[in-house]
């Protein structure tokens, strides 16, 4: 099933691999699977017959195949151990049942170890400890069949028991889910399967459209399982497999943008104390939407001023290379109005790419200002003020004093676009991420420290466990006489199922002008916009939320001399300390 | 190839080829063993420690000609063996293997066993349980139970599945051989069912445990209101069926699993699981032991009774004959 016409489909690559429990010979079943598309097997690293005693004084020597059958990398790429049930019960009531257990799951562990395979697959025990440097892929149901067997009084809630043994292994970030599909009649509901998204995960099929569509952003490989099809082979679920791929793969310019940013820590940029590279710029510039928009902002405020006569003024403050200023010229072109247009920026660098667009494309139609907007001194005074100084919580590039700066060549009549910016706060359950702060943690930084820090990540393995609400807004121009931007905000969520807490999406809407607006809220999402991926405030452990509980937590933008910053804590369902007072850990310098 | 002279650098792995053997090889795992009416007896063995997962099924003529390997006709698998029992009323033998398939075995005249046809299970099976009156045949595999019937023309397909009961794997089944409706499950989710599948629901409780899996079912062909449960923590359960619930008798044979329990047509109890102990019971009410045998090197697998002498078979490479 290739592409139609020989043009290359766009599609997600859809890993795939075949469950073979006890093939007679691994070479020819990995040949085989191959052959059929699969790109791994998953199968008994040890026979689930061979019943041996590992405790005893006479432990058989032969364990298993021998290692030299297939070669380190083969073993290491294609092969996914799975673990007997037998070694499960560690933490049996009955003492003999728990110490064999004990010894067989170590054995069976330091195989696959050994062996050097990348993964293995256990049911969910009640382990305290597994061992081993590879992943583990728990393998668990979907739904617990006790939800719809005859014999059952009682459910057995999957996700509690897994959030419970996660737990307990401190989030490891080696634990990973294989998640059994349930039959079409037993699926469960949409929030439920939302709350497993947010897992890190493999997954096992039947092929289940909707749920592979939710999965679709996440890299999950697809594991199938069952009886040999009669008279054929594995090529037609592989080739289905990769039919889905393609389907339900929504690809547009958006999907390609960020693929490879999924679930990336970026810590939030500095542009007020540091230079923001060619790179940089040219990644803002790809983004189409957030250009229209703000093209049509400027283009209505520009009908909107009077016709008195005099030339209207607009002034692009923290220009960069100048993609707004090319907005504001075309808003001028397409009205039939000319303007005084001037371009101001800060960075050397910048200031060079706008003096060659001033030459090369502007034709002088631009005045080109360097400086910094909160100190320069401008005589002519605007009609619009228009900037971009927006970061993923909104102010959290310090828009709001930069242009409390700015607003001093403003006319008291003149407008800023963007006119507001709100941020917005969610209860956020995301273990990949929590496990990615860890992990990620450079040696000259505490835990505490990472954790006091916000990210800009592209999340895709996250569950949002109740829509996301208003904290602040910032408004310009600012005319008050006392300015000020520190801010407190107090909210309260609900979770809807139980769920584990482990910190705080940001996001921001923005009204450039009238009814003009941006948004990374996924309430109002701007459809295609790629410039921001959201902010995440976390906590220091993740505290398990029960059904209905609510969520309370405060929230502060605060100030000194030479920075801003935000610290926050939970108030409910537990109360802990504050999260970065003073800044201590995090803070966006001034200068 | 004279291995014995064979120089090759150190370091680098001799390069095997899997030669299928022309004779059939016992090996040392003997995991299956069956008996039927005439006396005539199957024997699984699968080598499941070694590179390649092969198996081969032996059929003897009688307890003398099994003791000895003196086999009559044999059958080389795919893979490994999950379970085999002959067919009552037929010259057939239904073999489970671990490729999820279930291959319909013919014994005619020829040395090699033909395979008549073969099917598909959703899972390794666990066990095979067959009515004697008939050509019915239970099967159980992950938390499905399958019943198939070889007496019909079409057997692609079993007769009836049932699925979404137990909610772990089920471990084993025993029919009762009094009645062609009835059988006995005992599954990892710690219960025991017995089933009548004629019934739209066709599962109820017998016996639960709190502590661990129930790993061992037989139901007493000759006192057919009781069952006998075993579990993963080595103790038997005599459940009465007219009593849910509540057990009349326990009794801890060992410190391990309970892997096959198997009883005579005059009520005799046999036991092994994962030890070299054979113990044989009798069994009314209670357990009364009859004799508790420790001649096995190794785990013991495999159960059959003929009559009143018991055939085991083990881990060992051995099958060893117990008269009562």
């Amino acid at each position: 099933m290739q592409g139609d016409n020989g043009t290359a489909q766009k599609k997600k690559r859809m890993s795939c691999g075949l469950e073979i429990d006890c093939p007679k010979c691994i070479k020819i079943a990995l040949q085989d699977a191959s052959n059929d598309g699969f790109h791994f097997v998953v199968t008994y690293a040890i026979h689930p017959q061979f019943a041996r005693d590992v405790t005893g004084s006479k432990v058989p020597y032969l364990i298993s195949r021998t290692d030299r059958l297939l070669s380190s990398t083969d073993w290491s790429r294609l092969i996914v151990g799975k673990i007997n049930d037998d070694a499960l019960d560690v933490d049996s009531d009955i003492p003999h049942v728990a110490f064999k257990s004990k010894a067989l799951l170590s054995q069976e562990l330091g195989f696959a170890v050994h062996l050097g395979l990348p993964a293995t697959m256990i049911k969910l025990p009640q382990a305290k400890n597994p061992i081993g440097a590879h992943q583990i892929w728990i393998n668990l149901p979907m739904v617990h069949p006790s939800r719809y067997s005859s014999i059952c009084d009682e459910e057995e809630n999957m996700w509690e028991r897994w959030n419970h043994f996660r737990t307990y292994c401190c989030y490891d970030r080696r634990i990973g889910l294989a998640l059994d599909l349930p039959n079409i009649q037993h699926l469960p509901s949409q929030l439920e399967i939302d709350r497993w998204v947010g897992e890190p995960q493999f997954v096992l099929s039947k092929p289940h459209q909707d749920i592979i569509r939710k999965f679709m952003n996440l890299d999950v490989q697809y594991i199938i399982r069952g009886p040999h099809p009669k008279g054929g082979d594995y090529k037609k679920y592989t080739s289905y497999i990769n039919f889905l791929g393609k389907k339900l793969f929504e690809s547009n310019a958006t999907t390609e943008y960020i693929q490879g940013c999924e679930d990336y820590l970026q810590s939030p940029l500095q542009p007020l104390t540091e230079n923001l590279e060619s790179m940089i710029y040219e990644v803002f510039e790809k983004d189409q939407v957030k250009y229209i928009e703000y093209q049509r902002a400027i283009q209505t405020a520009l009908h909107d001023l009077p016709q008195t006569g005099e030339m209207p003024v607009v002034i692009v403050v923290g220009a960069g290379r100048g993609p707004l200023v090319q907005a504001a010229l075309n808003a001028s072109y397409l009205l039939h109005r000319p303007i005084k247009l001037y371009a101001l920026e800060k960075n050397p660098y910048a200031i060079n790419t706008l003096q060659d667009r001033i030459i090369n494309e502007w034709h002088e139609r631009v005045t080109l200002v360097r400086g910094d907007m909160r100190y320069i001194e401008i005589t002519e005074k605007a009609d619009i003020l228009v900037s971009e100084l927006l970061g993923s919580f909104g102010d959290n590039e310090l828009s709001p004093e930069c242009l409390d700066g700015a607003q001093r060549f403003l006319k008291p009549n003149g407008i800023s676009i963007p006119t507001s910016y709100t941020s917005f706060l969610a209860p956020l359950q995301s273990t990949k991420i929590y496990n990615e702060i860890l992990n990620n943690r450079p040696h000259d930084k505490s835990i505490q420290n990472i954790y006091e820090t916000p990210y800009i990540v592209h999340l895709v393995n996250y569950y949002q466990i109740s829509p996301s609400q208003e904290v602040y807004t910032f408004t310009h121009p600012n005319w008050n006489k006392e300015i000020d931007n520190d801010r407190f905000g107090q909210l309260e969520f609900v979770a809807s199922q139980s769920c584990l807490l482990t910190g705080f999406i940001g996001y921001f809407e923005t009204v450039l002008y009238k009814n003009v607006m941006l948004s990374i809220n996924p309430q109002t999402y701007s459809e295609g916009m790629v410039s921001w991926f959201p902010i995440i405030f976390s906590l220091m452990e993740p505290v398990y939320v029960k059904e209905g509980e609510k969520i309370k937590m405060s929230f502060w933008r605060m100030h000194a001399e030479d920075k801003v910053w935000y610290q926050w804590c939970l108030d409910s369902p537990i109360q802990t300390g504050m999260i970065n007072p003073n800044g201590r850990s995090f803070f966006i310098k001034t200068h | 190839m004279d291995v014995e002279n064979l120089i090759y650098p150190p370091n680098k792995p001799l390069e095997r080829i899997l030669l299928h053997s022309e004779e059939p090889i016992l090996y040392d795992y003997l995991s299956v063993i069956d008996i039927n009416d005439k006396g005539e007896i199957i024997l699984g063995s699968s080598n499941v420690s070694a590179g390649y997962w092969e198996s081969s099924l032996f059929f003897y003529k009688d307890g003398t000609a099994a003791l000895t390997n003196d086999y009559f006709h044999y059958f080389t698998g795919a893979t490994s063996i999950s379970d085999a029992i002959f067919i009552p009323n037929t010259t057939k033998i239904l073999l489970a293997e671990d490729t999820f398939s279930l291959k319909l075995l013919d014994i005619d005249n020829s040395l090699c066993l033909k395979c008549e046809d073969f099917f598909y299970t959703n899972a390794l099976v666990q066990q095979l349980s067959s009515w004697h009156t008939n050509e019915k045949i239970v099967s159980c595999a992950d938390t499905q139970i399958s019943i198939w019937n070889f007496g019909s023309t079409n057997t692609s397909q079993p007769i009836t599945e049932f699925k979404n009961v137990h909610t772990d794997i089920v471990r084993s089944v025993s029919v009762n051989k009094n009645e062609n409706n009835l059988f006995a499950t005992a599954s990892m989710d710690r219960k025991s069912c017995i089933w009548d599948d004629r019934m739209k629901s066709p599962a109820t409780v017998l016996y639960q445990n709190d502590f661990c899996g129930l790993t061992s079912v037989a139901w007493n062909p000759k006192h057919s209101q009781y069952v006998v449960i075993g579990s993963k923590g080595g103790e038997i359960y005599n459940v009465d069926i007219r009593q849910l619930k509540e057990f009349l008798a326990n009794y801890h044979c060992f410190d391990s699993s309970i892997h096959r329990m198997k009883f005579n047509d005059s009520g005799n109890l046999a036991v092994c699981g994962g030890t070299t102990d054979v113990i044989t019971f009798s069994c009314e009410d209670n357990f009364q032991v009859i004799r508790n045998m420790n001649t096995h090197l190794s785990y013991v697998r495999g159960l059959a009774w003929f009559h009143d002498t018991l055939y085991s078979c083990g881990f060992d490479k051995q099958i060893i004959k117990h008269e009562l």
